[in-house]
């Protein structure tokens, strides 16, 4: 599989708070991988770190060969990331944000698979209202189109499930299951759903403390799977007791 | 709120041109009113809006939920106002003092400074009482939701950065109607003395408007530029492209305000010092919005 990011020995500070402490990590193409880890241990300034939106620290960050640094649009370009629901313009309607987003990255237009991801997740009726009116699902589910706009090689996604409905969380999961396995997207998605990470990752890393304290491989999760005695809850609070 | 003050300049600036307009009317009282009924309306304006933006996050903000009485946030906004209104005096004050030394009345600037002062203290008297009345914070709430223009121009849209401008547009409409902006065109109509000509009457207001909304549609840009780049910061490329299409609208709000001012021009047959006088408030009121936008869309490292 090929190596779509690479990131090596990030660090990143918030003034004085040390948040990322020398975080290594590598995503082949293909690769489900699901960050957890306890709040406030990194997560989120891990995903922005990886898209350069954090403050500058220090450490390299390649995606698709591209240093996030010296070719920012180009690395760049193979990524997409949840967009925080509180920082949308509430005076655009929800197909204007998405036209917006679709210029900035350059697309001509709204690519059609995000009317096609926005009927599946029931917002399809209401992207002509303004999101000023939308409920906090609803954000949530624009955020997430806001993402996969273009389908990107890459995709960074911060508890995308938090706030969706049930049966929208079920096609939502099923969607990102069917991009990783039949369309070779990789994903990294920072959560509190140890079910989640279980079940259908192809490794799970642990942060604690701004640092990776374990990584469990598919061979080890594998093995947790079929032992009906153990579970990544166990096991993670195995690792976080030592 | 504070932000808000920067307003004060330019408010001089148009007691400024009032001043040197003075000769027309031949007599200096006619400026006296002119400092005062502009401070007036301006103090207003500015703290009307500072104030109704400070409520309604205390109202339906993050904090609204907050188990605190909302008769101490009223108290607390309140002496924050008293605070604001003080620094507006002593800088308003300041700044017509400079201004004297060019004023072609010079003998009434105490007086101008004096009705400056209570212009200011009345003006932001009738805002606590506008703002603190019953429901005129959730008049403000519900007006929010009137946003769309008399005049749509989508053909103004940058397809590289879709409906930016929109945003702008519609956040500069819903200050104008937040920040009771009207009040200073209405309050010039009074400076207006008995016997004038309607031409002069119609430049003064088409001047003033101009000028007010020029600032409004000033600052909703950049403060939408700002929201923008924070937004589209994971986007590839948005370095390069955000600052045409950020500045599109501002310099078409230019325009359009220079056009007004234009026609104001012609229709008193005024000489070029009245272009060279808008303009100077013009830039007074653009400057720092313009470098707010320069800043948060120049380019970062090597970013393409």
């Amino acid at each position: 599989m090929t190596l779509l990011l690479r990131a090596a020995d990030l660090h990143v500070s918030y003034g004085d708070e040390h948040v990322l402490k020398g975080v290594d990590l590598q995503i082949a193409s293909g690769e489900f991988i699901a960050l957890i880890g306890p709040n406030g241990s990194g997560k989120t300034t891990l995903l922005h770190a990886l898209v350069g939106t954090a403050p500058p620290g220090r450490g390299s960050v390649a995606i698709g060969g591209h240093d996030l640094a010296t070719a920012p649009c180009q690395a760049k370009s193979m990524v997409g990331c949840g967009v925080d629901p509180a920082a949308f313009p509430a005076l655009l309607t929800g197909r204007e944000c998405l036209a917006l987003f679709a210029g900035a990255r350059g697309l001509s237009g709204i690519p059609s698979t995000a009317f096609a991801l926005a009927e599946t997740l029931s917002l399809a009726s209401v992207l002509d209202r303004r999101i000023g009116s939308y409920s906090l699902g609803m954000r949530q589910k624009l955020g997430i189109l806001l993402g996969l706009l273009g389908e990107p090689p890459l995709l960074l996604l911060d508890e995308p499930f938090n706030g969706l409905d049930p049966r929208s969380a079920l096609a939502f999961k099923q969607h990102l299951l069917t991009l990783v396995a039949e369309h070779g997207a990789s994903l990294l998605l920072a959560t509190h759903s140890l079910h989640m990470a279980e079940h259908h990752a192809s490794r799970v890393v642990l942060l604690m403390d701004g640092a990776v304290r374990h990584v469990w491989d598919a061979a080890e999760l594998a093995a947790i799977r079929e032992d009906p005695r153990q579970s990544l809850e166990k096991a993670m609070a195995e690792v976080c007791d030592l | 709120m504070w932000s808000r003050l920067l307003m004060t300049p330019v408010l001089l600036l148009l007691a400024c041109v009032a001043i040197a307009c003075g000769t027309l009317y031949a007599g200096s009282g006619w400026c006296i009113a002119a400092s005062g009924v502009l401070a007036f309306a301006g103090g207003q304006a500015l703290m009307r809006g500072g104030l109704t933006n400070v409520l309604m996050r205390a109202r339906f903000g993050w904090c609204a939920a907050l188990p605190a009485d909302p008769r101490v946030t009223t108290r607390v906004t309140l002496g924050l106002t008293g605070v604001a209104l003080l620094a507006a005096i002593v800088a308003g004050t300041l700044l017509l003092g400079l201004v004297a030394i060019a004023a072609p009345h010079r003998e009434a600037t105490g007086l101008a400074a004096t009705a400056l002062d209570c212009g200011l203290v009345i003006g932001t008297l009738v805002a606590v009482w506008l703002v603190l009345r019953e429901d005129g914070v959730v008049r403000m709430r519900h007006a929010d939701g009137i946003r769309e223009p008399l005049l749509a121009l989508p053909w103004l849209n940058d397809a590289r950065l879709p409906h930016l401008l929109d945003w702008q547009r519609r956040a500069t409409l819903v200050n104008w109607r937040r920040g009771g902006s009207l009040a200073i065109v209405g309050s010039v109509l009074l400076l207006v003395p008995m016997g004038a000509l309607i031409s002069a009457v119609v430049a003064l207001v088409l001047v003033t408007a101009s000028l007010v909304w020029l600032g409004v549609a000033m600052r909703a840009s950049a403060e939408v530029t700002l929201m923008a780049v924070r937004l589209l910061q994971a986007t590839p490329g948005v370095a390069g492209r955000l600052r045409p299409v950020a500045l599109r609208y501002p310099l078409v709000a230019l325009a359009c305000a220079l056009i007004l001012a234009l026609a104001a021009v012609i229709l008193v047959h005024a000489g070029p010092l009245a272009v060279v006088a808008w303009c100077l408030c013009a830039i007074a009121v653009s400057s720092w919005p313009f470098h707010r936008i320069f800043v948060a869309t120049r380019r970062r490292g090597n970013a393409s």
